[in-house]
């Protein structure tokens, strides 16, 4: 059972019934870190590079000889062992990402959602907009304005704002991205789990949420 | 922005005054002597117009003459007439400021304000207060249920009215356990409808017990609730009432009027062990246990045993600082 409320006054405007099996997973914290660290490997970006000795610039002459000069023998002078030579196991571009089954990340998805039901922070809410009467020059402020009246801002520990639009084509979303000084705006495409878990709270559009639960259970088939 | 004539006006004075002293080049003196005050200001500037380029001047295409204020035009401008309680002051003292980031910040947001559904100015927090805008909502909703008032309208009115004087009663039935309202009059059934569904607003006091007569505590709280309809209207009108809005979850569990009023009743947990010492009086009286507001320091440690008042005094002896490095 939830509610469903009317932004930005949260009037309760009718209850709402999901099934057991979508926001109320037991909670499966291995499940929640698989999917954590699967999504932090897709988004690495892999570019760090060094050089191997062999890719390092200067000619493979030999800088002293193999024997008679009392010092350790040494080739050319893009030795890893020496200063100015190259990487002997250095990272080179790649990437890291890594798979989770499909199943096992939908179940993470509602795992996350019904942990924040059970902990009281998933708001869900009929629509998210800016009214059409704030200019673009108030609209921050008319959201911070916002948010502080709510209490989903600094000191509450932030809002995740899930809309069913993308993030660019929602302007509440559009505008608290701009900021983010007191939450962080994804539409329903992007949001991921560690999205999910953060923050001090939850608020999604009945749209956003129906459409997360509904692309998130393969596993339910 | 416009340019400064100061620096260069008193340099060219000093040119000027001096101009016959062996020490100047002879391009410096000659420009002193043939020295005017320089200036880029426009108002300084000289007019370098002849007099017939001013005579072709016009003002407008089409005129002969530029436009010039006749002395009829002139009018005296009166004065906004200063209201008798109030008096100019002479002194800014006591005058609010203008202007100021906070003042900005007032102004936009008694522009901007954002409406709650609940009025959380007049939240309730005691228990018994909680107890009885739960009571009420429920008078409410069983009142509605009779007259046939679809319950989706409760909440159009301001729950803010006088609760009529008259004897309004939650009975229990001791065998089905069904809850009805009694009324001691026919007068108190029109009474508490028109209270309801009238427009006019009385604020009665937050917090003022009005006895809505809930006998038998133990068959209160096993009401149930377990309508979808009655339990939303409910919890609607509760926290109108009250300004409390309760998780889903909680909200879920609580299948009885007890339920809900726990929860209702229930006080957040507290964030920080410190305000948890407030509450729990057990946590507070231990013998062992010592709550304080800030961390306890060196200083705290050493004045709770006895031993600061001698290490102050050594240190002062020897001229060093008590309180951290000197500067």
């Amino acid at each position: 059972l939830t509610t469903l409320y009317a932004f930005p006054s949260l009037e309760p405007l009718q209850f709402l019934r999901y099934p057991p099996t979508h926001l109320n997973v037991p909670l499966r914290k291995d499940i929640l870190h698989k999917a954590v660290i699967f999504e932090g490997d897709a988004t690495r970006q892999g570019t760090a590079s060094t050089k191997y000795r062999s890719e390092v610039h200067g000619s493979n002459r030999k800088i002293r000889p193999q024997k008679g000069t009392g010092r350790a023998r040494l080739g050319n002078k893009k030795s890893p062992m020496l200063r100015g030579g190259g990487v002997a196991f250095g990272p080179h571009p790649r990437d890291f990402s890594t798979g989770l089954n499909q199943k096992v990340y939908d179940l993470a998805v509602r795992t996350a959602l019904s942990y924040r039901y059970r902990k009281g922070e998933l708001l869900i809410v009929d629509g998210l907009d800016i009214p059409e009467n704030i200019t673009s020059t108030d609209e921050a402020f008319w959201l911070k304005a916002c948010f502080d009246t709510l209490r989903w801002g600094n000191g509450n520990g932030n809002s995740l704002v899930v809309s069913e639009a993308d993030e660019e084509e929602n302007r509440l979303v559009r505008v608290l991205n701009q900021n983010r000084n007191f939450g962080r705006g994804r539409g329903v495409g992007t949001v991921d789990v560690k999205n999910l878990l953060g923050m001090g709270r939850v608020v999604i559009e009945r749209g956003a949420l129906d459409a997360l639960l509904g692309n998130h259970q393969s596993d339910l088939r | 922005m416009r340019r400064l004539s100061r620096i260069r006006a008193p340099l060219q004075r000093l040119q000027a005054t001096h101009s016959h002293s062996d020490w100047q080049c002879p391009r410096c003196r000659l420009q002193a002597q043939s020295a005017s005050p320089f200036t880029t200001s426009i108002r300084h500037r000289r007019d370098t117009k002849s007099s017939e380029l001013k005579e072709k001047e016009v003002a407008f295409p089409g005129d002969e003459k530029p436009y010039e204020i006749e002395d009829s035009e002139i009018k005296d401008v009166a004065l906004p007439q200063v209201p008798e309680m109030l008096t100019p002051a002479t002194t800014w003292d006591g005058l609010a400021w203008v202007g100021t980031p906070q003042w900005i910040k007032e102004k936009r947001a008694a522009k901007y304000k954002i409406e709650r559904f609940a009025d959380l100015k007049r939240k309730v927090t005691s228990v018994q207060a909680i107890k009885d805008a739960t009571t009420k909502s429920f008078i409410e909703i069983l009142a509605f249920r009779e007259q046939n008032i679809p319950l989706s309208t409760i909440a159009e009115r301001s729950p803010h009215y006088q609760w009529p004087k008259e004897d309004i009663r939650l009975e229990i039935d001791g065998k089905t356990g069904r809850p009805s309202v009694k009324y001691d009059s026919a007068s108190a059934k029109d009474a508490l409808l028109q209270a309801i569904q009238s427009d006019s607003e009385t604020i009665t006091s937050v917090g003022e017990r009005v006895p809505v007569g809930t006998a038998n505590s133990a068959l209160f709280n096993r009401i149930s609730i377990l309508d979808p309809e009655l339990k939303f209207a409910l919890y609607k009108r509760t926290h109108q009432r009250t300004g409390i809005l309760l998780s889903d979850a909680a909200l879920s569990k609580a299948n009885t009027l007890g339920a809900l009023l726990e929860i209702l009743q229930s006080r957040p947990p507290a964030k920080k062990l410190a305000d948890e010492a407030r509450f729990n009086a057990a946590l507070g009286q231990l013998p062992n246990v010592e709550v304080s507001k800030k961390r306890v320091g060196i200083v705290k440690k050493e004045q709770k045993v006895g031993r600061w008042k001698i290490i102050e005094q050594e240190l002062l002896d020897r001229g060093l600082p008590v309180h951290g490095p000197a500067l």
